[in-house]
């Protein structure tokens, strides 16, 4: 099921937001800044152009140029303008354009936003969101055509690390809707990792009525089994399900859990799917080297010892850039990788 | 404009008594009992003169330099409370504090607060409120991108900010000359579209004044304002670190004495008599010797530097 990225170009035309998860999260936007005037959004061409990937279309015409505004390429400099904003009592949605841009803000989330709350003893806040279009890979076999190692990375780890911030990954559009609501009524500040190729590849249309708002830190179970989990975030969920399904053709039940929150992490869900079935493959599209799928491990490794029945397998990128054309196709994980890694962990 | 006898007699004390605490701070630290503090002395004629410009609704972002003198300045912050803070006794200028004129915490990477200090203006002017923000940094800062973002940021937006460009030359030993190729770091501010000023930073009048025109220049809209202030710091960058310049170029910064002059022009107009002046001086070194007396007999106090205990830190990481 190889899924095509959708052109930056094709997706700031009139046909955005027409695909469901991206129009989840111009929705919570929506619906949160109805809800409440101290909601604001702040990017780069977010204003009259709706983002460039449409995440925030007809935001400003519905709330006008004091709500959305239009900042200059200049990732520290708004985004710390925001932390401002937010320790006055607004609560700004930032996006990053392409989450590898956050480079440039890293100083302001780091050193500013994730110590603000500890710094001041609990008397400030920083109620911010910080939106980030990431990754490379698509939800089935394909990649991100063109878009090389400046514009594909996973850098969720980075943010794992900085105990100050919230770091959310939905892979569903209801859990891009609800997680986004989530986020913006949140007082710390939340790392949002949206991928861009969930934006345009997932169909399922959301509830109209249903603004469900799905609480930081719960795990999904995003399909139940018996033989082996695959811990999966992003759009690497639906590449486990992918697996899951196949192997279902081999009588192989395989559950998969969608983390969907990585800070704070819900360890609760994380153990008990090891307690079901004993046999854990982690998947992330991070390089392998220090990404969070090391810390699952160790945490299931230091709690949950007992219940493992072989050892587990990170399946994830090569530590190398994310590799512009085919050759990321070898270095990202795969549904071919994934399903290797569930039959290795059923074999040991 | 500094002109009546009442604003002169204001300035004058929080002069003196920032001179008094910040010389017996210094000389704690040289001393023993303090382990580090990067002094102010030469810089008290800059913290003061903006303090006494701004309107408590105002809000500042302060300077390791002359924090303490802008505080004082402002009031709610005495000379007791600026040296019980050295030793954990009380909480410090650095930080927004209830009771206490509007200020944002201090970040510890210079520059690194400018957008946030942008991002208060903004929304004092998203919210219609006239206050406005007033944002110090050094010429050691002044070659961050963070502040080059800022400074771009604030004047597209003319947001409602003084920026204070706290230049005493040196980088803890880095001469300005040497890492920046420009003449005058003032010269910046046209590339943002804002009016600069320079000033010297031992004339306590012409800072003030050009704050007041910075501070009106914001409140009516029109945006910010690039304030160079040029002055020498006395002692090294921090204590316990080498001052690399010569005892000559050290005895000519001392010799640069914002106090000083001052009170000889106070003096020279006739708004004060020296006798008025001898009784402040006289009141501050008292305040500051029964505080620093207060200071060593409670003794240092770790426990207090941050303002909570043990447990509370450990639960503070996240905003419940």
């Amino acid at each position: 099921m190889p899924q095509s990225y959708r052109p930056v170009s094709e997706a700031a035309g009139s046909r955005l937001p027409g695909s469901s998860y991206i129009r989840a999260i111009n929705r919570a936007m929506r619906e949160e800044m109805e809800r409440d005037d101290s909601v604001v959004v702040m990017g780069l061409d977010v204003a009259r152009q709706g983002g460039v990937f449409g995440a925030t279309r007809g935001l400003y015409e519905r709330f006008g140029p004091s709500r959305v505004l239009d900042m200059p390429i200049s990732e520290a400099g708004y985004t710390g303008a925001a932390i401002g904003m937010a320790m006055e009592g607004l609560r700004p949605v930032i996006e990053m354009q392409f989450s590898d841009f956050v480079t440039v803000a890293f100083d302001q989330l780091a050193t500013i936003a994730a110590k603000m709350y500890y710094l001041t003893a609990g008397r400030v806040a920083v109620p911010l969101v910080v939106r980030m279009p990431f990754g490379a890979s698509t939800s089935g076999d394909g990649y991100m055509t063109g878009a090389g190692p400046h514009h594909s990375q996973s850098l969720e780890a980075w943010f794992c690390h900085l105990a100050g911030v919230k770091v959310v990954m939905p892979a569903t559009p209801t859990d891009a809707l609800g997680l986004l609501k989530s986020a913006i009524r949140d007082d710390s500040p939340v790392m949002f990792f949206e991928h861009k190729a969930l934006y345009y590849s997932l169909r399922s249309e959301l509830d109209p009525l249903n603004s469900a708002v799905v609480p930081i830190g719960k795990a999904r179970i995003a399909r139940p089994g018996r033989h082996a989990s695959v811990i999966a975030t992003g759009a690497m969920v639906h590449q486990a399900l992918a697996v899951a399904e196949k192997l279902e053709r081999e009588a192989i039940d395989v559950e998969v859990v969608d983390l969907r929150s990585l800070v704070p992490l819900d360890s609760e869900t994380l153990f008990a799917t090891v307690r079901r079935t004993g046999r854990v493959v982690v998947v992330h599209e991070a390089p392998l080297t220090g990404g969070f799928g090391g810390e699952l491990v160790a945490l299931i490794a230091q709690h949950a010892f007992a219940d493992l029945k072989a050892a587990p397998v990170r399946v994830a990128a090569r530590d190398m850039p994310v590799p512009d054309g085919p050759a990321a196709r070898a270095s990202l994980p795969s549904v071919a990788r994934i399903e290797a890694a569930v039959r290795q962990v059923l074999r040991d | 404009m500094i002109r009546d006898k009442a604003q002169t007699l204001h300035v004058y004390r929080a002069l003196s008594g920032s001179r008094t605490a910040e010389q017996a701070i210094t000389d704690l630290a040289k001393t023993g009992p303090l382990r580090g503090h990067h002094s102010g002395l030469g810089h008290e004629t800059i913290g003061v003169a903006v303090g006494c410009a701004m309107s408590p609704e105002d809000c500042a972002s302060l300077s390791h330099r002359s924090g303490m003198m802008l505080a004082h300045a402002r009031g709610g912050y005495s000379l007791r409370d600026a040296i019980l803070a050295k030793f954990g006794r009380a909480p410090g200028c650095y930080g927004p504090t209830p009771g206490r004129p509007r200020a944002l915490p201090a970040i510890g990477l210079v520059g690194s607060a400018l957008p946030m200090a942008v991002g208060v203006a903004m929304t004092d002017r998203l919210r219609n409120r006239s206050a406005v923000t007033v944002a110090f940094f050094g010429d050691g800062a002044a070659n961050e991108g963070a502040v080059h973002e800022a400074l771009n940021l604030a004047g597209a937006q003319r947001a409602p900010i003084v920026f204070v460009l706290e230049n005493n030359g040196l980088a803890i030993s880095t001469p300005v000359g040497s890492v920046t190729a420009a003449d005058e770091l003032v010269s910046r501010a046209a590339g943002y579209g804002m009016p600069g000023a320079v000033v010297d930073g031992q004339d306590a009048e012409a800072i003030h004044e050009a704050t007041v025109k910075a501070l009106l220049f914001a409140r009516a809209g029109s945006g910010p304002t690039l304030i160079e202030v040029r002055l020498e710091r006395w002692e090294p960058h921090a204590h316990g670190l080498p001052d690399l310049r010569s005892p000559r170029l050290i005895h000519e910064a001392r010799g640069h004495d914002g106090v000083a002059l001052f009170r000889a022009n106070v003096l020279a107009r006739g708004t004060a008599t020296a006798a008025e002046l001898d009784t402040i001086d006289r009141q501050c070194r008292e305040e500051v010797s029964t505080a620093v007396a207060e200071a060593l007999r409670l003794g240092m106090d770790n426990a207090e530097v941050a303002p909570y205990d043990e447990a509370t830190a450990l639960e503070l990481a996240y905003a419940p």
